[in-house]
């Protein structure tokens, strides 16, 4: 976690209404990682809501662990996350399709093509895999979470965070190449 | 891991780098400034125990809030089995016996009608009796008892000490010679004894039913009369109404001892001395009643004791010849030195021994009296 980061943390453990500052800071981030996970607009507000709040509520129960305060963020909201479809009673299914919007590129029809084919293949590719896989390959590339933030949100050990990332992307090389 | 696998994964990484930086995730901005607002909020409103809600800490604790009436309810039947003491609240204690109750915060007095039979209270409501102070005169004088238009001595009231919480309340003070009293009949610095004045001349004065009857207060010896026998004056001491009356006088006679020296025929035997009571007089010698005797109370060296016995008591006793002595120990290496005579007069006298000059030096002594309220009471 960088200086800047533990005094916002600091600051806003003694006046909350310090916490504006994180919020400002990562409230994009979570947004994105929700908005990639569920399927509606309305579910996204309500877990992002629901994070933020988990976070202001329990400040004082945050510690300086190695890994900065987004990776805590992101822990508490995968959390709700999974929470949320096993409250629906249905797998997680990633929602990239509607996550993943192509940019607007103008009148660029080829590139708006190519992008389509990406989009499609990268999401087919996501859907294929096994959860955990997919969880790391979206940490990884889409969030760019290091790999100890990575062990951090879904609780695995660092040592072995090295060998799981591999894994995940050796599955996506096959599916691509298949 | 990214580098190292670099050129395995180079077109896996390729590809979703690529599609991460071509997403479109459109921000709800109003949304988020809604949420954020809304955490403003929260943290400008205060936080109750400590970041938990008081509907929050109800919930926890719920059980142990549905438990308090349950408990209370216990509690008052088994302070009923117990006979416990269960405060009472200071109105339901007040009598209505028209005395005056005062109140204090946490504490209750009552009246003292009401507390007849409590013999602790009752000492809280000692009366403020004035102090006494009384001295046990038998024989009045004849001569004041003459001048008895002079006007009686003004009472004065002993100290008394208001202020404090408690009652300052000597006890009566009856002076008598004993050994707790301080010194006496200091009247001559040089150590000698002067003996109280000889009440053979006065007379005792008695009141009975409202007439005087004046009595010598010790035996008259007539000059001329047999000194074996001892007359006392007789007194109608009569009381009307009553059968009171000295009829007979007693007598007293003093022993006496008859020696008697016979000499016997045989030259070689040596003089006997016989006693011969109711004899034919030879010698007549009197009882000799001196004494003395000195008593130690405590252990005292040898050499002070002769320091004592030799210069200390003689000093005291003058040509007195019927005296005992007691001596004890005052502490701080003080003794004192009691003479008491045949005629019951004492002589007190405090002494402190100097190791240098081998003699007893005199030292004015005053014992105190001290209480745990710090006020010394001096008596002289």
């Amino acid at each position: 976690m960088s200086d800047k980061d533990k005094q916002l943390v600091e600051a806003a453990k003694r006046d909350p209404k310090e916490f504006a500052a994180l919020y400002d800071k990562y409230f994009d981030q979570i947004y994105r990682y929700v908005y990639r996970r569920v399927s509606d607009k309305e579910t996204v507000h309500d877990l992002v809501s629901q994070t933020f709040y988990d976070a202001f509520s329990h400040m004082d129960s945050y510690e300086w662990r190695g890994y900065s305060y987004s990776a805590w963020l992101y822990k508490i909201a995968h959390n709700n996350v999974l929470k949320w479809y096993r409250d629906q009673g249905k797998l997680q299914i990633s929602s990239f399709d509607e996550g993943l919007q192509i940019k607007d590129v103008g009148m660029d029809v080829e590139k708006d093509v190519q992008n389509r084919e990406l989009k499609d293949e990268i999401a087919d590719v996501l859907v294929r895999l096994e959860p955990e896989d997919r969880e790391i390959v979206r940490l990884k590339f889409f969030e760019e979470a290091s790999n100890i933030e990575i062990a951090e949100i879904m609780g695995f050990s660092a040592n072995h965070i090295g060998v799981k990332v591999f894994r995940a992307l050796k599955k996506v090389k096959q599916l691509l190449s298949s | 891991m990214a580098r190292s696998n670099s050129k395995y994964f180079a077109s896996v990484i390729s590809k979703l780098v690529s599609a991460r930086r071509e997403e479109n995730i459109v921000i709800d901005e109003a949304f988020k400034m809604e949420l954020r607002s809304y955490l403003l909020t929260k943290a400008v409103a205060p936080v109750s125990s400590g970041g938990i809600s008081f509907g929050e800490f109800f919930m926890k604790w719920r059980f142990i809030f549905a438990a308090l009436p349950s408990a209370l309810v216990v509690m008052l039947v088994a302070a009923q089995f117990l006979n416990m003491s269960v405060p009472i609240p200071t109105e339901q204690m007040v009598i209505d016996s028209g005395s005056k109750l005062h109140t204090f915060p946490g504490e209750l007095v009552l009246p003292k009608d009401v507390l007849v039979e409590d013999v602790a209270v009752e000492d809280v409501f000692v009366e403020d009796v004035p102090v006494k102070k009384v001295d046990v005169k038998k024989v009045v004088p004849f001569s004041d008892l003459a001048s008895s238009s002079a006007p009686a001595p003004a009472y004065v009231s002993q100290p008394y000490f208001y202020g404090f919480p408690f009652v300052y309340m000597p006890r009566e003070v009856t002076k008598e010679p004993v050994d707790s009293v301080g010194e006496i009949n200091v009247v001559d610095e040089n150590n000698v004894y002067v003996a109280p004045q000889d009440t053979l001349n006065q007379t005792e004065v008695y009141h009975v039913n409202d007439s005087v009857v004046q009595v010598p207060a010790s035996p008259q010896f007539a000059p001329n009369q047999d000194l074996n026998h001892v007359q006392i004056p007789s007194a109608d001491l009569s009381v009307s109404g009553s059968s009171l009356l000295q009829t007979e006088i007693p007598s007293v006679s003093q022993p006496t001892l008859v020696l008697q020296v016979q000499q016997d025929s045989d030259v070689t035997s040596a003089p006997v001395l016989q006693v011969q009571p109711e004899a034919s007089a030879v010698l007549e010698v009197p009882v000799n009643l001196a004494y003395t005797h000195v008593q130690y109370l405590f252990v005292l060296p040898q050499s002070q004791r002769g320091a004592l016995e030799s210069d200390i008591i003689p000093a005291l006793v003058g040509a007195r010849t019927s005296y005992s002595v007691k001596v004890y120990d005052k502490g701080n290496e003080i003794i004192a030195v009691q003479v008491t005579f045949s005629d019951s007069s004492i002589l007190l006298r405090y002494y402190k021994y100097n190791s240098g000059s081998g003699s007893f030096d005199r030292v004015q002594y005053v014992e105190s009296y001290y209480y745990d309220d710090s006020l010394t009471y001096t008596q002289n």
